[in-house]
């Protein structure tokens, strides 16, 4: 069904047909695209930018301001290694606060195992030091002794001249100085000792001496571990016969 | 009022269009208006909706003029868009397309070859035709259509489209008929 000649002709003149609009029919368009230009759209595309904006300000005050308080404690611990132990120096504990950097905290147990290796290389001390001890937890334990006692000789001795300085002005002034009087001032140093380890200058807590502290409190005697299990030991024997009694 | 084309290309004139220049628009409103309302007229038998729907065509090509590539031609943009704003305003008003896909034998068709008509006589003629038949046989003889586009636009199928075609060519050669016996009293 294709187009006949007539359908040509009647295309050819109504395509070439032109109305002229009425005079109002523009100023009805310009009205109808006034009325549809919505400032929403472009104040939403503002308030966009606005907002990405703030939160771009907000976030990169978060982070300068929790890097801020990280720098602070940036804190740089090292364990000291065998040779260090062996020539009877402290484990160091070094603070180093710098900006821009993020708190490196050296695992001791890569560093207790680096102090292991090295040690196997060295033959003269390696034997010294399998004496004294030949696992981990050893060399642990002397690094914490280390850390808690011999980090303070020189504070201990002072600590010991000024009682002894205060014992001798109380004989001076009373001529006779109690044991009580002696027992008291030992303890007001031990107490002054263990401050001095724990609080740094500016105040804050040495974590690593607050917890050497604790663990020392915390370790058992082995009587004391025999008493335990005797006890627990009992108390199941009793419950037991009451149980069958019953 | 006239309006002094300060714009050398078309195209230059289309981009000041599509970034909101009021004048702009105007000058292309101004030269495409008269067809555009011809080919609306077309589909809508009264002249005054005719208008309303070129008004409100006219509104959706200057609000998505930016999306206009450059790569066919701006009347035929126009006129697609005048096209699809009259079939809707049919469609409105309860315009239908009845599908029928059993198609009429064909009888012996009357061949006119030449007329002498003015385009008011050929467009009363059009307008004669019913609305389903009159969107397909302006689609498909005016506008140049084929039946699967045409069942696109009208959501109908092709075979709905040519049954629709046929029975508007019947009319067609009916009142023809009718015409020429009146005219020249022959028949």
């Amino acid at each position: 069904m294709g187009r006949n000649k007539f359908e040509k002709q009647l295309k050819e003149q109504l395509q070439g047909r032109e109305i002229k609009p009425s005079e109002g029919a523009w100023e009805r368009i310009s009205q109808q695209l006034e009325e549809s230009k919505t400032p929403k759209a472009k104040n939403f595309k503002w308030y966009g930018i606005a907002a990405g904006f703030i939160g771009l300000i907000f976030i990169s005050g978060l982070y300068l301001t929790t890097r801020g308080l990280s720098t602070d404690n940036d804190t740089q611990i090292t364990n000291v290694k065998k040779d260090s132990i062996l020539s009877n120096t402290t484990p160091e504990i070094i603070y180093e606060p710098k900006i821009g950097e993020e708190r490196v905290i050296v695992d001791s147990k890569v560093q207790e195992e680096e102090s292991i290796q090295s040690r196997n290389n060295q033959n003269m001390d390696s034997a010294k030091m399998d004496g004294l001890a030949s696992s981990k937890e050893e060399i642990r334990k002397v690094e914490k002794t280390s850390v808690q006692w011999n980090t303070s000789e020189e504070l201990i001795d002072t600590k010991i001249a000024e009682v002894v300085a205060q014992v001798a002005l109380l004989e001076h002034e009373n001529s006779t100085v109690t044991d009580a009087e002696i027992d008291s001032l030992l303890r007001g140093a031990q107490r002054q000792l263990l401050e001095d380890k724990i609080f740094r200058n500016d105040r804050s807590v040495d974590a690593m001496a607050l917890l050497a502290d604790v663990e020392h409190e915390l370790d058992t005697s082995f009587r004391d571990q025999i008493f335990d299990a005797l006890k627990d030991g009992f108390l199941k024997v009793r419950t037991a016969v009451a149980d069958r009694n019953k | 009022m006239k309006i002094i084309p300060f714009y050398k290309s078309e195209k230059q004139l289309i981009k000041k269009s599509a970034s909101g220049n009021r004048d702009a628009q105007r000058c292309l409103y101004e030269k495409y208006a008269p067809k555009m309302l011809g080919v609306c007229r077309r589909y809508i038998k009264d002249l005054q909706f005719a208008e309303d729907v070129m008004v409100s065509g006219f509104v959706k090509v200057f609000k998505h003029l930016e999306t206009f590539r450059h790569e066919g031609s701006f009347e035929g943009w126009i006129r697609q868009i005048m096209v699809r704003e009259s079939i809707s305003y049919l469609r409105k008003n309860q315009f239908v397309v009845y599908d029928e896909t059993v198609m009429e034998k064909i009888r012996p068709q009357t061949t006119i070859n030449s007329f002498d008509w003015d385009t008011e006589h050929i467009q009363s003629l059009i307008d004669s035709l019913p609305d389903g038949y009159r969107a397909v046989f302006v689609l498909y003889a005016i506008e140049g259509y084929k039946h699967q586009e045409i069942g696109e636009i009208l959501d109908i199928t092709e075979s709905t489209s040519k049954s629709q075609l046929f029975k508007a060519r019947r009319i067609l050669q009916e009142q023809l008929k009718q015409q020429n016996s009146i005219g020249y009293g022959t028949e």
